[in-house]
């Protein structure tokens, strides 16, 4: 009995002491230890939640620039077991070269086995991000197909701004980088595009996989905003196409710029800019058309010509005497291009594009007062600041009587298009509001700020000035540049299916302080700005080619013209709206309309669309075939095992009735189905092989 | 003492009458337990799902792109091209008839 006690009293002890033994560790964990936690132990962090960025989208919604996820694939080269990587490094190798193709597979052998050596687990494999089918591609390559942990696969999804059509506008919808520098939409809608990033709290779980703690709060994402431009995609690639195949027509030409603009609105429906770069390419890699202001040269006689007829001055039936097309004034001479134009009428000078005309109306008019003239273009609101979407606007310059710049010949060189500095977009939005009729609008890139097609901010047309002219001026300066190209500079691009009106524009462009250096080098900007159709504008646009230096010539009525005719032309052959419909009586007996075979319901749904459609009766059954009589439909039915008729059918549906009933199909031939063998009724067991064929036969009643 | 320590308290207290309700906790007790893992096992589904579903979306955002890209009307004139097609852009649009009801 003593003995129990004995043990009893050891087993105490040694209970107690083991208690004393717990409480001295956890004091010590608790106020002395200091413990290291490695990655291991961590079983709870905070995660973000990404969100995805909006899109750019152009007017139809069609996406113009979108984030897609890319994958960068890497290898932990420790992880596969030595057996493995000896059987199939080799097929690998040879798979990974032939995927990438920057490198040999005996290189991406002895990349892997060093990698291996050296205990690297966190490789990078190939020279780019692959997008996700291929990531799929890549996950069945030899070793990688045992997944991560046995085969050592990591992927990394990456979300990249992608343009699904590729250079299309991309000076205008932009980029932006990591640290929030950019250009274009991109950047000035950053804060819209972004979204708001979210966060919740996960918790490791048994097997190493993370879950979200429920009982802590979490913060959903907000997805960023999607701009909806004002950019018509058709148009931007008539309008770069244009550009590209004029361009190459000369190694002298360093630059180029269309811009589009719908005339009621102001809308920027196509915006190109292309500076050849290094390799002789050209690209959108500077903002021309915003960016760039320059003296816009003959373009600018518009507004001279508005100035002159809006004070009475002049009509368009007014003498002017052009000369031998050269007059001195002053300390400037101006000439003309050929020989002189002699006594010719305002509208001519206008047509043919006269400097020493021009020159001398200014001067005969307003050289007793030429602070009105100057008031005249401010009041057309020419040199306007647009606060425009995108940054990188030019600042306009004009001078004023009274400058320091200004001259006893800035009056004369003013009116035609010298001595103000404006971008191509500013004379567009001039040459718009002449269009509309004296109503200048804000021209503008972005239409609204929305997601999932729900408006959230509408930034819409706007009015810079309700009349830069009377209406009167406006019908007069219409009619002379209708006559440039119908009589004018601008003749080239007359076309007798719908009508054009415009102004050319050659102008020199400054360089190193001269017109023209010591060897007879100049640079040239060649313009044509203007709108159509003529009697009722729906498009206004300008084109602008920037020369290099050179001897040679670049009118404005030979270059830009043409490229302003291209786009032109593939906007008007999608606008049926534009000529008038065509003078044909519809009568009553227009009979029924002539009817295919196939499915009854679609057959009849179609019908509904069509003149006299309710007068045919259809079954609404599953198949309707021709009956014998070839003149009315009828319901069939489809059995298992025989050949149903097909005849009169369109391809789509007889394929889709044979091969449905497990029958191996052959055709020939388009339009409808005119014979079938074997003959319908035919019992035929599956997998065997019907033809058909078909024919181009229409019936005419 | 001789009670507790000879085992004699579990008969003599009554826990015995009481064996269905621990019994009855005991079951509770699992039942938590199997609740608990259930949870997270949907948990993680759910997590796997989403993943996949945002490969999915990948996976459509990047072939929509590509497609989008064939679909530019230069594109195809230029696979129009490679085919040897005779198809040419209309130059002129679709003439208009305007029906009287």
């Amino acid at each position: 009995m003593k003995k129990i006690i004995k043990r009893i009293y050891f087993i105490y002890a040694f209970v107690v002491l083991l208690g004393f033994v717990i409480i001295g560790q956890i004091i010590y964990l608790q106020f002395f230890a200091e413990i290291t936690v490695t990655d291991a132990d961590i079983s709870f962090r905070q995660e973000e939640i990404e969100a995805n960025r909006g899109s750019i989208l152009a007017r139809d919604s069609r996406p113009l620039s979108t984030s897609v996820p890319y994958y960068q694939i890497r290898m932990d080269c420790v992880v596969p077991d030595k057996q493995l990587l000896t059987q199939e490094i080799d097929q690998l190798a040879k798979e990974l070269s032939n995927f990438f193709k920057d490198k040999s597979a005996a290189a991406y052998k002895n990349q892997i086995l060093k990698a291996r050596k050296e205990g690297k687990r966190y490789m990078a494999i190939g020279n780019r991000l692959v997008d996700y089918s291929e990531m799929i591609e890549i996950k069945q390559f030899p070793v990688f197909k045992y997944g991560s942990l046995k085969g050592g696969i990591i992927t990394e999804q990456k979300n990249r701004r992608n343009n699904p059509y590729g250079r299309l506008a991309y000076r205008t919808i932009g980029f932006i980088n990591s640290n929030g520098v950019g250009a274009g939409l991109e950047a000035s809608f950053n804060h819209d595009l972004q979204g708001i990033p979210g966060r919740q709290t996960v918790q490791k779980v048994l097997g190493g996989e993370w879950i979200p703690v429920i009982s802590e709060k979490s913060l959903q994402p907000h997805d960023g905003y999607d701009v909806l431009t004002t950019l018509d995609i058709d148009i931007q690639e008539a309008a770069e196409n244009a550009l590209k195949e004029q361009l190459s027509l000369s190694e002298e030409i360093e630059g180029a710029t269309a811009i589009v603009m719908e005339v009621k609105t102001g809308a920027i429906r196509a915006i190109a800019n292309m500076k050849k770069g290094k390799g002789g390419s050209f690209d959108e890699s500077y903002n021309y058309a915003i960016g760039h202001a320059t003296e816009p040269g003959s373009t600018f006689k518009l507004a001279t010509l508005v100035a002159l007829l809006e004070d009475g001055y002049v009509t368009l039936d007014s003498k002017i005497d052009a000369g031998d097309g050269k007059w001195r004034y002053s300390s400037a001479s101006y000439s003309d291009v050929g020989k002189g134009l002699g006594e010719i009428t305002v509208k001519e000078a206008f047509q043919k594009s006269s400097n020493v005309a021009f020159a001398k109306l200014a001067v005969e008019h307003y050289a007793n007062n030429e602070k009105r003239f100057v008031d005249r273009i401010m009041n057309m609101k020419i040199t306007e600041k647009f606060n425009l979407e995108i940054k990188g606007a030019a600042g306009t310059v004009i001078y004023t009587p009274g400058d320091a710049m200004w001259s006893g010949v800035s009056l004369p060189s003013m009116a035609i298009g010298y001595a103000t500095m404006l971008t191509p977009l500013h004379t567009l939005t001039f040459y718009n509001a002449i269009a509309n009729n004296g109503k200048m609008m804000k021209p503008y890139f972005v239409e609204n700020i929305q997601k999932n097609g729900e408006v959230y901010k509408k930034l819409g047309p706007q009015e810079i000035s309700g009349s830069i002219c009377s209406k009167k001026t406006v019908e007069l300066v219409k009619a002379a540049l209708r006559g440039v190209v119908e009589e004018g500079t601008g003749k080239i691009i007359q076309d007798n299916r719908y009508s054009i009106s415009g102004k050319t524009g050659t102008a020199r462009i400054a360089f190193d302080g001269k017109y023209i250096d010591a060897q007879g080098y100049r640079r040239h900007q060649a313009t044509f700005a203007g709108f159509f159709p003529s009697e009722n504008p729906k498009y206004s646009a300008i084109v602008v080619l920037y020369s290099s230096k050179t001897r040679g010539n670049f009118y404005g009525g030979s270059w830009s013209a043409p490229v302003f005719k291209k786009i032109a032309d593939k906007i008007y052959a999608n606008s049926p709206d534009w000529n008038s419909p065509l003078d044909v009586k519809i009568t009553d007996s227009l009979g029924t309309p002539p009817l295919l075979a196939g499915r009854g319901s679609e057959i009849k749904n179609s019908l509904t669309y069509l003149p006299n459609g309710s007068s045919v009766k259809i079954k609404e059954s599953d198949w309707v075939v021709k009956d014998s009589t070839k003149s009315k439909l009828v319901a069939t039915t489809i059995e298992n095992g025989i050949i149903p008729d097909v005849r009169d059918m369109g391809l789509k549906d007889a394929l889709y009735i044979l091969e449905n009933m497990g029958y191996r199909v052959t055709f020939s031939g388009k339009g409808k189905v005119t014979s079938q063998y074997p003959q319908p009724g035919t019992s035929l067991t599956r997998n065997q092989l019907v033809e058909i064929k078909l024919k181009e036969i229409y019936e005419t009643e | 003492m001789n009670e507790i320590l000879g085992g004699q308290i579990l008969l003599h207290s009554g826990i015995l009458q009481h064996a269905r309700f621990v019994l009855f906790v005991f079951v509770l007790v699992i039942f938590y337990i199997a609740l608990n893992f259930s949870v997270e096992q949907s948990l993680r589904i759910e997590r796997r799902n989403n993943a996949e579903l945002k490969h999915l979306k990948s996976d459509y955002t990047s072939k929509a792109a590509k497609l989008q890209y064939h679909s530019k009307r230069g594109e195809v004139e230029i696979r129009l091209q490679k085919l040897n097609s005779t198809l040419k852009p209309p130059v002129n649009p679709p003439a208009r008839i305007i029906m009287e009801e």
